[in-house]
């Protein structure tokens, strides 16, 4: 099968081949879902080493469950970002029990990186930000106003309600404003225009 | 909280909608191309092998006589066998023939005893 092909398949479809023997409906599926994953991973912890830690676990689970997925049930990212989230959280509840010290510091949106680009600046601001936020507020901001996906999904994700992820993205949505309101005037938000 | 604080934190609710869209388009949260590959090494080596149907036992009975050709032979020749044991043609010899001889005659007597058909009838006599 050429591999436009693939794109045109569903996620499940491409699982489903996959545990057929198909190497290319892998290596599509990976390339669809593992930055998405990864992107999740790597804001909610902050930090790449162990988002790849938790991407590869997830995609890991994916192959394994693979022979015993069923068509039309679930959707694959759903479930994965689950995955994802349920490992990003036992990571962040061991790194609580380490200690303060033994935690790398989150990145820090004042002097230390003026000498950057503004939108690496930014970007960094922001993940100084979200770590500051309670961890699910945390993936529920991701989820919705980074990864874009919608308040039912989420629901789904987190498995709380509805409503529950309306309450958690507006709060998280205030606290992150409020914890880079300081940093305005070296994110380059200083007047009105963006 | 004063009308001032609600404006600057009005000012970075806009500023952090711009700063989330420059986040889902931000290069640098994407994997690296090492570890793309690592994921692809991961899949292949947990992939199931291509499965391929058993063959029914009749499919396994037809190729161990050559298929459908060597299955039509063996019907054939077991339809004219069956025939000619049913409906021999003139001059073939029965198969108990071919096996005795058809000229060959057996005496379950001993030379020079007569069959007159009282034997069985004298030992009678003799152990009464």
């Amino acid at each position: 099968m050429p591999l436009d092909a693939y794109t045109d398949l569903a996620d499940d479809a491409l699982l489903a081949q996959y545990s057929q023997g198909d190497a290319a409906a892998a290596r599509a599926l990976i390339a669809r879902l593992t930055p998405r994953v990864f992107g999740h991973a790597v804001r909610v912890l902050g930090d790449r080493a162990e988002a790849e830690d938790v991407t590869q676990d997830a995609m890991m689970r994916l192959w394994k469950v693979a022979p015993h997925w069923r068509m039309g049930e679930a959707k694959v990212s759903t479930w994965l970002y689950r995955v994802t989230a349920n490992l990003c959280t036992d990571r962040l509840r061991r790194k609580r029990g380490v200690g303060l010290d033994e935690v790398d510091e989150p990145l820090d949106p004042s002097p230390s990186v003026t000498d950057q680009l503004q939108t690496r600046e930014r970007m960094d601001a922001l993940q100084a930000g979200l770590q500051t936020l309670p961890e699910r507020q945390r993936q529920a901001v991701i989820l919705r106003h980074i990864e874009g996906l919608a308040n039912p999904e989420i629901a789904e994700i987190l498995e709380i309600s509805t409503e529950a992820v309306e309450s958690l993205t507006a709060r998280g949505k205030r606290a992150l404003a409020q914890a880079l309101a300081p940093a305005r005037e070296k994110l380059g938000y200083e007047d009105d225009s963006i | 909280m004063t009308a001032s604080d609600k404006d600057t934190v009005d000012l970075d609710m806009n500023a952090l909608d711009a700063l989330f869209e420059q986040a889902t388009n931000d290069v640098g949260a994407q994997p690296s191309e090492t570890f793309m590959a690592r994921v692809v090494t991961d899949a292949l080596a947990q992939q199931p092998m291509p499965q391929f149907a058993q063959p029914s036992l009749w499919e396994q009975i037809t190729s161990m006589v050559g298929g459908w050709q060597g299955m039509g032979g063996l019907v054939a020749a077991t339809c004219a066998g069956f025939w000619v044991g049913i409906n021999p043609p003139e001059g073939l010899p029965t198969q108990f023939e071919t096996f005795l001889g058809s000229e060959t005659s057996i005496s379950l007597l001993e030379d020079g005893i007569e069959d007159t058909g009282m034997f069985g009838f004298g030992w009678d006599m003799e152990e009464g």
